[in-house]
């Protein structure tokens, strides 16, 4: 008989994979957490809006931060490798830690896109969110000329 | 409600771990962004985070140059704001919280008791990180006389208020009122406490307090005091030093220590340098007691007090500003100048804004460029060491 921090469960991704993870390593995902004390006894924990990639990783990032023997040093270490990823599966990580609200995730990513927003221009930002430009050319003319100092 | 292809909680996150010059120019992405950035709740989220970010943090260092001109210099961004214009000569620090500075700018004049008497000509609220100010109207106590001048911030409301105590001379305080931001005008405020100050400005603001020395009678042979200004009851309380300190006169200073105020005294006679620092728990109206923290012997001469997030000194030692930290005594170079050095004053980067701020005019947008030429040629030397 397994004790309760040997329990696996079943995560399963948003194309139908599955994967097992350890029960006392998963809860650090809060919403898995919810599930778990609330008694949730389904054979297989369905993750709506994660899919195997992204499920994936965050298994690979959960295990390393629920080990108990890696140092904060390696830790680090291992965040500065983890978050080396295209920019588009980096927002991907983010919608996917923000869902499962996993606090650690959620902040290692976070750091690394800022730290990547801080370095380009107004147009590279546009490009690398999809966002559309909703400015008139006088509308922005106007805050850049008010802000010119943040453009120096 | 989404933006671009994340929700804004998300985009909130992310934004609140940049910098404030960066989110200034992410305004020009789009609208939405715009607003977020301009959210009030975001300002208070980002300013969560500065406040436990080193690197967020700043010392604005007012120097005398010539002509008399006060230049506030910020060395962690190597940018220097000279507030002579439009403001004139003469601009003096009050204090700061949330990343928001009070300036005041006086006319002293000498009375026949050789007490100046002090008419106030500005009072001003800016936000270096973003560049935008109020100047203030200046209150219904106009006569000459001695003011003081002290500055907070109200949670509840989110509200910044800056209160203003005179004293004809150097005897007790008279009168009071306060200014509220989000009024934008002036209240007389009761003085029913009998205390002389001995300062210009506040000592030290902590949350919604805002502190001075004081003595309980005029001349050298008063017993200090600590007078605070309560931003939220609006009140005026004042309690004196620990009873171990009444003896004799003591060398005072004082500074915000994990977010209660602190006072430093210096017990040992020259050329020993003793200090003790005590904290006082302040967070109902007559109900303040001392804790005696711990006593240090620094090699450090506490040349200037400054208000401090995370309890440390800025000392100056000849032309370079150090930080010290009272607890574990660490010390950390931050600075170099050429001018003498009228303060030094930390605070906090934040997008803090209140009703009516307006961007600086081409002039002073002309001075600061100015500012920075020197800097980048070479006439001033400010380098930032870890």
């Amino acid at each position: 008989m397994s004790s309760p921090e040997e329990k696996t469960l079943i995560l399963k991704s948003s194309d139908n994979e599955e994967f097992l993870v350890k029960e006392s390593v998963a809860v650090q995902c809060i919403t898995i957490k919810n599930l778990v004390e609330d008694g949730c006894d389904l054979d297989a924990i369905p993750l709506l809006n994660v899919d195997s990639k992204n499920l994936a990783w965050i298994i690979e990032f959960m295990e390393k931060y629920a080990d108990s023997t890696s140092t904060d040093a390696e830790k680090k270490d291992f965040d500065t490798e983890f978050v080396k990823k295209p920019f588009n599966d980096v927002l991907g990580l983010i919608l996917a830690a923000n869902y499962l609200n996993f606090p650690a995730l959620m902040d290692v990513m976070c750091d690394a896109c800022a730290n990547e927003m801080k370095l380009w221009s107004v147009e590279q930002v546009r490009e690398k969110f999809h966002i559309q430009n909703d400015y008139t050319e006088e509308e922005e003319k106007a805050v850049r000329a008010e802000n010119f100092w943040a453009f120096e | 409600m989404k933006i671009g292809c994340l929700p804004e909680n998300v985009i909130a996150e992310i934004f609140s771990r940049l910098p404030v010059k960066t989110l200034i120019r992410l305004k020009c992405v789009c609208t939405q962004w715009s607003s977020l950035i301009s959210n009030p709740f975001f300002a208070s989220l980002h300013l969560s985070r500065s406040v436990s970010n080193p690197t967020r943090h700043s010392i604005l260092v007012h120097e005398l140059r010539r002509q008399n001109r006060h230049i506030s210099l910020d060395p962690h961004l190597n940018l220097g704001f000279d507030l002579t214009y439009p403001f004139g000569p003469g601009i003096i620090y009050v204090g700061s919280i949330n990343g928001l500075v009070v300036e005041k700018n006086v006319r002293k004049s000498e009375n026949l008791m050789n007490f100046k008497k002090i008419s106030l000509r500005l009072l001003l609220i800016w936000n270096p990180s973003t560049r935008l100010y109020k100047t203030l109207p200046l209150g219904s106590h106009t006569d000459p006389c001695g003011i003081t001048i002290g500055f907070g911030w109200e949670a509840i409301d989110n509200d910044y208020k800056v209160v203003k105590i005179g004293f004809y001379y150097g005897e007790f305080a008279e009168w009071a009122e306060v200014w509220t931001a989000n009024l934008d005008s002036w209240k007389e405020i009761k003085v029913d406490r009998k205390f002389c100050l001995i300062t210009n400005c506040c000592d030290v603001i902590v949350k919604r307090f805002s502190y001075f020395f004081a003595q309980d009678s005029p001349g050298n042979d008063g017993i200090t005091l600590v007078a605070s200004f309560d931003m939220r009851a609006e009140v005026l309380q004042v309690v004196s030093v620990p009873d171990s300190l009444l003896e004799r006169q003591y060398d005072f200073n004082a500074m915000n220590w994990k977010e209660t105020f602190a006072l430093v005294a210096r017990v040992s006679p020259e050329p020993r340098k003793i200090y003790q620092v005590w904290t006082m728990e302040n967070s109902s109206v007559g109900k303040e007691h001392w804790n005696k923290k711990f006593t240090l012997e620094p090699d450090h001469i506490f040349y200037r007090t400054v208000n401090s997030v995370n309890g440390k000194f800025i000392l100056r030692r000849h032309r370079t500003l150090i930080l010290y930290d009272v607890e574990n005594r660490d010390t950390k170079t931050v600075g170099r100048v050429k001018f003498p050095v009228l303060g030094a004053h930390y605070y906090v980067e934040s997008l803090m804004s209140i009703k009516g701020f307006n961007h600086f005019g081409d002039d002073a947008r002309r001075r600061w460029n100015e500012q920075e030429l020197e800097l980048n040629t070479g006439h001033v030397s400010i380098e930032t060491k870890s």
